[in-house]
């Protein structure tokens, strides 16, 4: 990497022509980094946060920072430089942080402005979105329909699963419409799930619960998960990324060895300190480093427009050498072709930083998230959380179904990590035994080790759909250190999906009571999360970290900021990649759509740009 | 040159590696949290890379039908521990002494009388003294080289008497593979025939203990030698520097943030019964995991996952035990002693089903 | 004479419910000891070690009900356990003042590894101590004991 080619340049001189210029080193820029330097084309990375998670060293330090962290959040092994803050969970609460949350409700999800992204401190888990997903609006008279169905992404859902490293069982995974190339397997073997899936799944399996007219029966099924597990064939799965900075020695291979297998280390949220999880770093890794160019610190500020074309013509960064200033010197990307691989909010927020993408009225709207609620509960007899990856499985049987008519759907994330997302526990339950029981010595460890060993925590994440007033804009008044804009959030949760979170909060209920395990949950003593009252009830909902459709898809120039191969209708040497391209999201975490839909896009640019 | 010598080399190899291994952890769960951190990459790197050696040896050893044995008494190694080239591996705390000892088991050409012999001056505390199942089926004394020389072409010589195929005759399915060997040193190579055989040796050699006249192995990689070197003189290599005199970064070697753990210790000697319970269970555990080894070597590939968790327990009870400060030893602490010590036969190796 | 550091082991031992060598084997009862020392004020801390050496004629619940170490041995149960330091209350500040190192704050990267409450719940510190590939699949250690 050479990050600080700038230096040799003065401001204001143009850098060399490129190939392409990509806006991000999160997934979706890395894997259109990697296809197209592949395909021997020039391609710059501009990436606005350090690059300090390619350096086995440097993630050390991170890792580090989060064994020392007081609150142990996503974001706490994270920190971002000072020109280019980042969303973070602390700040819901206080409205104070980088989003300037205009409301009617918080906005509840973060992500993160480093190399390597948000796949930094995601969980892993690599869901395909069902087919009827794809039709919403004709199969149940909601939402939108996409422009592409399920079989046009499905090849490039099996090259995603490749390119990240995804665990499972095809086997596991055909339910609900969903279906596979034939002969098609995962590039690994599936995470073995946890002794409490087990425990669950003996419990639960075969139940039905009623969703309206809906009987549905549940089973408790394997995730599809971007941690290595035991390979395939001839997979190899990749571990650590250790891409020293010279003069720092060579790290002797010393890293290599790591992450090849997941260790079951509990952190894949905020940090898999082996990297057995994957992240954007192993990406780009991968990309032809003859013909790539990464500079960090670079944050993409104007994109420039031939006036007589309307086409890109050159992106404005502002290149920094101290992540803990925002001195900074202004340089010129130019290239054949742009990739704006930001984000969801932060494609739309240099669109609209630049004055473009207005003629549809859709850029900045629709944004989605995953409102999500919490249940929370005593096991009767010890299941062994707090071991392995968060999440090794879910209830899966409540994504699809006639009953998306009335209200939206739901997934059931069944978590290994005990109530640490929902109380801070172990902790919080240390604190509580000492404090308010007035335990010690024997009896204290005993109380502990009973009712540790048995916590049980459910996340029922609900579908939500695209709306116009739930939207990312600027506003002048509000920017950053850099001068660049702060998001402004309007956010609201409507009837669909709060009907969707009232049947969640039934579902884990029932669950609860079917598995024997006791309903612990009670919002108002855990970690707080916003909350929006529905019919009586108070509904407690964290976001997902499941951004999407500010930069909607569609084939219809009015009515969407970009095409198929996510080009922006308005300027044709510009895309925008992403989950900010969803008409809708369904109940998958975005993750593997928006790679699969970025790998879609490479193979269109690696043709057109070859012509 | 009969398959019978073969395999009496070749069980005494898996022996050799895996006696390498108890010494590294030592050094390596003796470091205090947060210190020496480079010093602890290289030797986690090492540890990991002599336990792809021990499987190496085993699926060589396997793919001559023969079997692998490293649990029970008379199997399992015991410390202080002799090898064939007269390198005695001591359980001892990380420090100069135990960084001399690991260069001259990383030195494929070490024989005590060719090489300076300064493990006299070291003085270190060895009520006992063991011999390697190596040594005795070596003609004394060898170099680990010329060791592993002579498999190789006892190996080539067998093949070409015999023939390959009556050779190599064990069941391929007792072959350790990809699947079940993940912890690092790159990918274990199946053995079947008298490429492959010879390509695992080589890579033991070539990565272990490398060629002593080139810092770099075949994938580009330090050799473990050099590694050691790089802590002993607590300077990093560069690509340019002459063998002997690393002139890059310092390594961050700090022997005094260290447990100062007893040398060689014995069960025996911890007189605090908790103590003693503690090493019993440390004990256990080393046993559990050579009992899976054992079965993994013996056409249960699989029972390499949860020798795995039985390790990070042994590493577990380790780091209790190095903690520990020992009240009659001047300041020394307890340590692992890594004496044969099952819980009982029967719960060895079950309860760890990974299947669906 | 016993030392500083038996004394704080031995109370420690009465509070934590965990044997003089698990509490030792966690590397960090000279830290833990230094934290109190940074925390309260000078000589407090040998005053309370004298009081908890009068064990086990002065019971724990007598420390526990006592305005001035009922929180400070509150604060060393959850040091054991979380590896973390909580805030004494307002009203112990008021009569014996405060130190800037009285604030909620981990100890170090190893106190929180070194917590007693994962050993408790059968698992491993999140991100550190790992188990091995498939461990979280078998029933928990000493949880189910």
């Amino acid at each position: 990497m050479s990050e600080h080619r700038s230096d040799e340049r003065a401001n204001g001189i143009d850098d060399a022509q490129h190939d392409v210029v990509v806006v991000g080193a999160g997934i979706a820029g890395s894997l259109v980094a990697k296809r197209l330097t592949q395909a021997g084309f020039s391609v710059l990375v501009l990436e606005a946060g350090p690059a300090t998670a390619a350096a086995f060293d440097d993630y050390s330090n991170h890792v580090q920072a989060f064994y020392a962290a007081t609150s142990k959040g996503p974001e706490s092994a994270w920190p971002p430089a000072a020109g280019v803050p980042q969303p973070d969970t602390a700040d819901i609460r206080t409205g104070d942080g980088y989003f300037v949350q205009a409301g009617p409700l918080p906005y509840g999800s973060t992500y993160t402005r480093l190399q390597g992204g948000s796949t930094l401190h995601w969980l892993g888990v690599s869901l395909r979105m069902l087919p009827e997903d794809f039709q919403l609006q004709s199969s149940y008279g909601v939402g939108r329909d996409w422009p592409l169905d399920y079989w046009a992404l499905e090849p490039f859902y099996g090259e995603a699963e490749h390119e990240i490293g995804v665990a499972a069982d095809v086997v596991d995974q055909t339910h609900l419409g969903l279906e596979f190339a034939p002969g098609y397997d995962y590039p690994m073997h599936r995470i073995p799930p946890s002794y409490s899936d087990r425990l669950l799944a003996a419990a639960v399996d075969g139940m039905t619960v009623n969703l309206g007219e809906d009987q549905l029966a549940l089973k408790v099924r394997n995730y599809p998960a971007a941690r290595n597990s035991m390979p395939r064939g001839d997979y190899r799965p990749v571990g650590a990324v250790d891409q020293r900075r010279a003069g720092q020695g060579d790290g002797h291979g010393l890293a290599r060895d790591l992450g090849q297998r997941c260790a079951g280390n509990t952190a894949c949220t905020p940090i898999c300190p082996i990297q057995a999880k994957y992240n954007a770093g192993k990406t780009l890794a991968q990309a032809d480093g003859r013909t790539l160019q990464v500079v960090a610190q670079a944050v993409a500020s104007k994109i420039q427009l031939d006036p007589v074309t309307g086409e890109v013509r050159g992106i404005e960064y502002q290149r920094y050498d101290d992540p803990a200033s925002a001195r900074h010197t202004v340089h010129v990307a130019r290239g054949r072709v742009y990739v704006l691989a930001a984000h969801a909010i932060e494609n739309a927020k240099l669109m609209l930083a630049s004055g473009l993408g207005s003629a549809s009225g859709m850029l900045g709207r629709n944004l989605m998230d995953h409102p999500s609620i919490y249940g929370w509960g005593l096991a009767s007899h010890p299941v062994g959380p707090y071991r392995g990856p968060l999440s090794t499985s879910g209830i899966d049987d409540l994504r699809g179904g006639p009953f998306r008519a009335r209200h939206a759907a739901l997934r059931v994330d069944v978590g290994n990590d005990g109530w640490r997302a929902p109380t801070g526990a172990p902790d919080s339950t240390v604190t509580d035994a000492v404090a308010n029981r007035g335990l010690f010595g024997t009896a204290l460890r005993e109380h502990l080790r009973s009712t540790l060993s048995r916590h049980v925590r459910f996340s029922l994440n609900v579908e939500q759909l695209p709306s116009r007033s739930n939207r990312v804009s600027i506003d002048p008044r509000y920017v950053d250190l850099l001068g660049n804009p702060r998001p402004v959030i309007n956010y609201d949760i409507d009837e669909y999906t709060l009907a969707g979170m009232a049947a969640a909060k039934r579902v884990y209920q029932e669950v609860f009571r079917r598995a024997g395990i006791k309903d612990c949950t009670d919002p108002e003593q855990g970690v707080w999360f916003p909350s929006v009252a529905y019919q009586g009830d108070t509904l407690h909902y964290h976001g997902m970290g499941h951004f999407a459709g500010t930069h909607v898809m569609g084939n219809d120039p009015a009515q969407s900021v970009v095409d198929t191969d996510q080009r922006c209708w308005e300027h044709r040497n510009l895309f925008l990649v992403g989950s900010g391209s969803f008409p809708t999201m369904g109940t998958s975490n975005p993750t593997l759509t928006l790679a699969a839909l970025a790998l879609r896009t490479a193979r269109h640019l690696a043709k057109e740009l070859s012509t | 040159m009969t398959a019978a010598r073969l395999k009496e080399l070749l069980a005494a190899a898996v022996k050799l590696e895996l006696a390498t291994i108890p010494p590294y952890l030592c050094a390596l769960y003796s470091i205090r949290p947060g210190s020496n951190q480079q010093a602890t990459l290289v030797l986690r790197s090492v540890v990991v890379e002599e336990m792809l050696h021990m499987v190496l040896a085993a699926n060589v050893l396997n793919a001559i039908g023969g079997r692998p044995q490293v649990a029970g008494r008379e199997h399992a190694p015991h410390y202080p521990h002799e090898l064939p080239d007269g390198v005695i591996l001591d359980l001892l705390p990380f420090s100069p002494a135990a960084i001399e000892s690991f260069l001259q088991v990383e030195n494929p050409q070490y024989l005590p009388t060719l090489t300076a012999p300064d493990s006299a001056a070291l003085q270190v505390r060895r009520p006992e003294l063991h011999t390697s199942h190596a040594v005795a089926v070596s003609e004394r004394p060898t170099t680990i080289g010329a060791f592993y020389q002579e498999i190789t072409e006892t190996l080539k010589a067998v093949a070409a008497d015999i023939g390959e195929p009556a050779l190599f005759c064990g069941d391929p399915a007792r072959q350790i593979g990809a699947e079940f060997y993940y912890a690092g040193g790159g990918s274990p190579t199946r053995v079947t025939d008298l490429e492959s055989a010879c390509r695992a040796l080589d890579e033991v050699v070539d990565q272990g203990e490398g060629d002593i006249l080139s810092p770099y192995d075949a994938d580009g990689d330090l050799a473990h030698y050099f590694r050691f070197q790089q802590l002993k003189y607590n300077r990093s290599y560069l690509a340019a520097d002459e063998i002997g005199t690393p002139t890059g970064p310092a390594m961050g070697v700090d022997f005094k943030t260290v447990y100062p753990m007893l040398a060689n210790p014995r069960t025996a000697e911890y007189d605090d019964p908790d103590l003693k319970a503690a090493s019993v269970r440390a004990n256990h555990s080393w046993s559990q995991l050579l009992q899976q080894l054992d079965a993994a070597f013996d056409g249960r590939p699989d029972a390499l996952l949860p020798a795995v968790h039985t390790m990070f327990r042994l590493r577990d009870a380790m780091l209790v035990l190095l903690a520990n400060p020992l009240p009659d030893h001047h300041g020394r602490h307890a340590g692992p002693t890594f004496e044969w010590q099952p819980f009982t036969t029967a719960k060895a190796g079950t309860n760890h089903d990974l299947s669906p | 004479m016993t030392s500083r550091r038996d004394l704080f082991i031995d109370l420690s031992v009465e509070l934590t419910g965990y044997s003089r060598v698990q509490l030792l084997g966690t590397g960090m009862s000279e830290r833990y000891l230094q934290a109190l020392d940074e925390v309260l004020p000078d000589g407090m801390v040998d005053e309370f070690l004298a009081t908890s050496a009068a064990l086990p004629t002065m019971t724990i619940d007598a420390i526990l009900r006592s305005e001035t170490w009922g929180p400070v041995t509150r604060n060393i149960m959850i040091l054991w356990y979380c590896g973390r330091w909580t805030a004494l209350p307002d009203s112990w500040r008021a009569v014996h003042g405060t130190r800037p190192a009285d604030s909620n704050h981990v100890i170090s990267a190893d106190s929180y590894q070194a917590g007693l409450q994962w050993v408790a719940a059968g698992a491993h510190p999140a991100g550190a101590r790992q188990q091995g590939f498939g461990a979280w699949t078998v029933a928990p250690e000493e949880a189910a004991s």
